[in-house]
């Protein structure tokens, strides 16, 4: 009587007696344990359907279960491994006379603390500076320092170390050298090991070769991730600092990053720092990206040229931008401390409500060196003061009889060639019933939603007002600078006074007196009363007593001359008016009229530096949608940004020159 | 006089990827079809030696598999050649027919 053993081998089952199937399996096992190392499994699963098929001839001839005859048999044919690389493996090497399977030492000689890392290093083929490199990422990081910690000591615990020449060769997995070689052999054959060393080794081999191989996968995974991701995080922080540097080199002034003392430093020395400074913070991230490289492919990949070659650029450039730091430095120390000090107060904003004054009902107002101010009229009362701690220190506020005065710190100003900023992060809301009196002065963005009544204003220097809702009476004082924009605001009647200022409006009536560097754009067809040494450029030409009439029939006339057609000037929709400021600073500002359906014409009036009309002129546009808005580059041409087509524009979109002589548009 | 055994396996060795694709090129066939041809004209020693050539040819792009449902057993891979494998098996072929011919009037000259 003998025993079987049931097998599936290629989905079928096939009965083995006990000493054939031990035979096969280890067979298989040796088959396995081969290819499954050159990566290609499916040869395991050809030859075990193979094995199938013959098992199938055999129990064809009417037998019931697979005898070791022909296990040994059909073993005989499928040849060996040995066999079977003898035939296939067309590489000339030598066969290795002596086979070292790998096991699992701690290196005494290349170690660092206990030879942990390098003996993992040598069992999974690695260089030991991974490990190691991957077990300071685990220990780093705090939520995997436990896991650091605690497997390295179970790995310090259960891992011999490797004391012979022997043990070190089979912790290499394959000699290094010759008489490394002959050395570990003759210590093999004289050395006798104690059986119970041997069994108790040959478990803690067992469970890490189990064990060996999930952790061998799950390293490599995390390797390879962790370079993947960690060059591109690089890659992206290089473009970051890139884009970066070139933003500040192009835009050295923005509001609360005011660098542009910086221009002053004059070329090339500006553009040499510049490109020193960008790559001394760059080199390094290259040198990380190319670890990440080798952590990603687990193979060193940098060489010591480029390292060198990184180094010595590294150094010139710190050597470099130290030495234009330290030559610039005394020059514009005032101007740096000041701007990195703003740059440290801009994200320390404040929002807390202990920013809210308690005053009683505010009628007046006078507000200055802030950044913004909003003004609601309605049924609430409050005032609000939000802004950096810093900056909220410097505000100092008072109120008594309805007037309430804040005032910020008047810091020193930023003088460059096209700008004046002053930085402060404070904005200001208030709510109240109503205003009658409104004082702004020195940089302030201000918003005013008005409900009803009269109010008495007054600007200062480098103030934009913009005013939305409804007032009856408005009386205006204006200087420095000062926008105020009430075109969203209706308005029965303004009385302006304008020192170097800009009111644009739809008022039905204004009254109007200002400088010769004032500016008053209009909408509609308003009543304008010119006060007496009114110099602003728009009453000159067209808001004298018949302006408008002048202005329409000039309209007309053009019209005519050019389409051939009449038309008349209520063919234009001015209601529909449309007016974008340039983004140059205050002076060229510009206006034009949308006319209405029946006519593809516009009239453009061009408002130069210092207030002057300069053109009025037309363009014909098809098609509206598409027109997206217009810039006054200087007081030479304008661009229109969409498509424009039509009799005066043959392309799509084109700078305008303006004949000043024909006051007429050419394409260019 | 010594056995010289393993020069003949050395050129059945350097021949047996040649045979392969020439068998495989008469049709669509299974491993075992192969083994038996291979067996016949006697390139074959061992039958494990056939695999791992097989996935070699496969990865390398020269043929292809397709499952195919037997009578009695499980499916069985049907091989083919890929258009590439075509190609390089009339390269291999003209090689042969070229190193045959010098080879045979090296051993008439003798």
């Amino acid at each position: 009587m003998k025993k079987t053993i049931s097998v599936n081998l290629n989905g079928q089952v096939f009965y083995l007696d006990v000493d054939a199937y031990e035979k096969l399996e280890k067979y298989l096992e040796s088959i396995k344990e081969y290819f499954q190392s050159q990566g290609s499994t499916e040869v395991v699963d050809d030859i075990e359907a193979r094995i199938a098929e013959k098992f199938c001839e055999i129990i064809g001839k009417s037998k019931s279960a697979i005898q070791i005859s022909d296990v040994k048999k059909i073993i005989k044919d499928m040849g060996t491994v040995d066999d079977i690389i003898g035939q296939e493996d067309q590489s000339e090497e030598p066969k290795e006379e002596l086979k070292i399977k790998k096991k699992l030492f701690r290196d005494p000689e290349t170690k660092i603390l206990t030879g942990v890392a390098s003996g993992l290093g040598w069992y999974f083929g690695v260089k030991s500076i991974f490990v190691r490199i991957a077990f300071a990422v685990l220990f780093v990081n705090p939520s995997t320092t436990w896991l650091a910690v605690v497997g390295y000591l179970t790995a310090w615990l259960l891992i011999p170390e490797a004391k012979t020449s022997w043990e070190k060769l089979e912790m290499k997995g394959k000699p290094t050298t010759v008489n490394e070689l002959q050395t570990a052999i003759e210590e093999k054959t004289s050395k006798v090991v104690s059986s119970v060393e041997v069994k108790t080794r040959n478990i803690v081999q067992k469970i890490f070769s189990f064990f060996g191989r999930l952790i061998k996968f799950f390293g490599i995974l995390f390797c390879r991730l962790t370079g993947f991701f960690s060059i591109i995080f690089n890659i992206l922080l290089i473009m970051a600092i890139s884009v970066g540097m070139v933003f500040v080199y192009l835009y050295p002034n923005m509001p609360y990053f005011d660098f542009s003392f910086i221009k002053n430093i004059g070329a090339p020395w500006l553009e040499i720092a510049y490109v020193a400074l960008g790559l001394i913070f760059i080199i390094p991230l290259i040198f990380v990206i190319d670890l990440s490289d080798s952590l990603m492919r687990l193979k060193w990949k940098i060489s010591t040229q480029k390292i060198i070659m990184m180094l010595i650029i590294w150094i010139s450039s710190v050597i470099l931008a130290s030495a234009i730091g330290t030559a610039t430095y005394p020059k514009y120390k005032d101007h740096l401390n000041t701007s990195i000090e703003h740059l440290r107060y801009l994200n320390d904003i404040d929002e807390s409500n202990n920013n809210t004054l308690t005053v009683g009902q505010v009628t007046k107002l006078d507000i200055s060196s802030v950044k913004e101010v909003k003004i609601i009229e309605g049924n609430e009362n409050e005032v609000k003061i939000i802004g950096s701690k810093h900056d909220l220190q410097e505000i100092t506020s008072n109120y008594e009889n309805g007037l309430l005065t804040i005032k910020g710190k008047n810091e020193k100003w930023f003088d460059c060639h096209d700008c004046i900023y002053y930085v402060s992060s404070v904005r200001i809301e208030i709510k109240t019933n109503h205003l009658d009196s409104l004082k702004l002065d020195n940089n302030i963005d201000a918003w005013y939603y008005p409900t009803s009544g009269n109010i008495n204003m007054e600007l200062g220097k480098m103030v934009g007002l913009k005013v939305e809702g409804k007032l009856n009476q408005v009386t205006l004082k204006s200087s420095s600078h000062s926008v105020i924009n009430l075109l969203d605001a209706t308005i029965n009647q303004i009385d302006a006074n304008l020192q170097t200022a800009t009111l644009k409006t739809k008022a039905q009536i204004i009254k109007i007196k200002g400088d010769n560097l004032s500016t008053l754009i209009y909408q509609g067809s308003p009543k304008i009363i010119s006060q007496e040494g009114d110099q602003t450029a728009k009453q000159k030409y067209i808001l004298s007593e018949d302006g408008i009439d002048k202005l329409n029939k000039a309209v007309e006339e053009t019209i005519i001359n050019v389409d051939g057609s009449p038309k008349k000037i209520k063919d234009f929709d001015w209601s529909g008016a449309l007016e974008k400021q340039s983004d140059y600073g205050f002076y060229n500002i510009y206006t034009f009229v949308k006319p209405k359906l029946n006519s593809n014409y516009f009239v453009l009036w061009l408002i130069e530096k210092e207030g002057v009309i300069t053109q009025k002129t037309f363009v014909k546009i098809d098609n509206w949608e598409e027109v997206h808005y217009f810039n006054l580059i200087n007081d030479k041409f304008l661009t229109i940004n969409g498509q424009v087509s039509g009799a005066e524009l043959e392309e799509e979109t084109k700078k305008l020159y303006i004949d000043k002589t024909k006051g007429i548009l050419q394409v260019q | 006089m010594k056995d010289n055994s393993e020069q003949k396996s050395q050129l059945r060795k350097g021949l047996l990827e040649l045979a392969v694709m020439l068998v495989i090129n008469q049709g669509s066939v299974y491993a075992s079809d192969i083994l038996k041809k291979l067996k016949e004209n006697q390139l074959l020693v061992v039958e494990g030696t056939l695999y791992p050539l097989l996935s070699r040819l496969k990865n390398e792009g020269n043929l292809d598999y397709k499952w195919r449902e037997s009578k009695n057993g499980p499916p069985r891979k049907y091989y083919q050649l890929t258009s590439q494998g075509e190609e390089n098996l009339t390269k291999l072929t003209e090689t042969w027919s070229k190193l045959n011919k010098s080879i045979n009037s090296l051993i008439i000259k003798k």
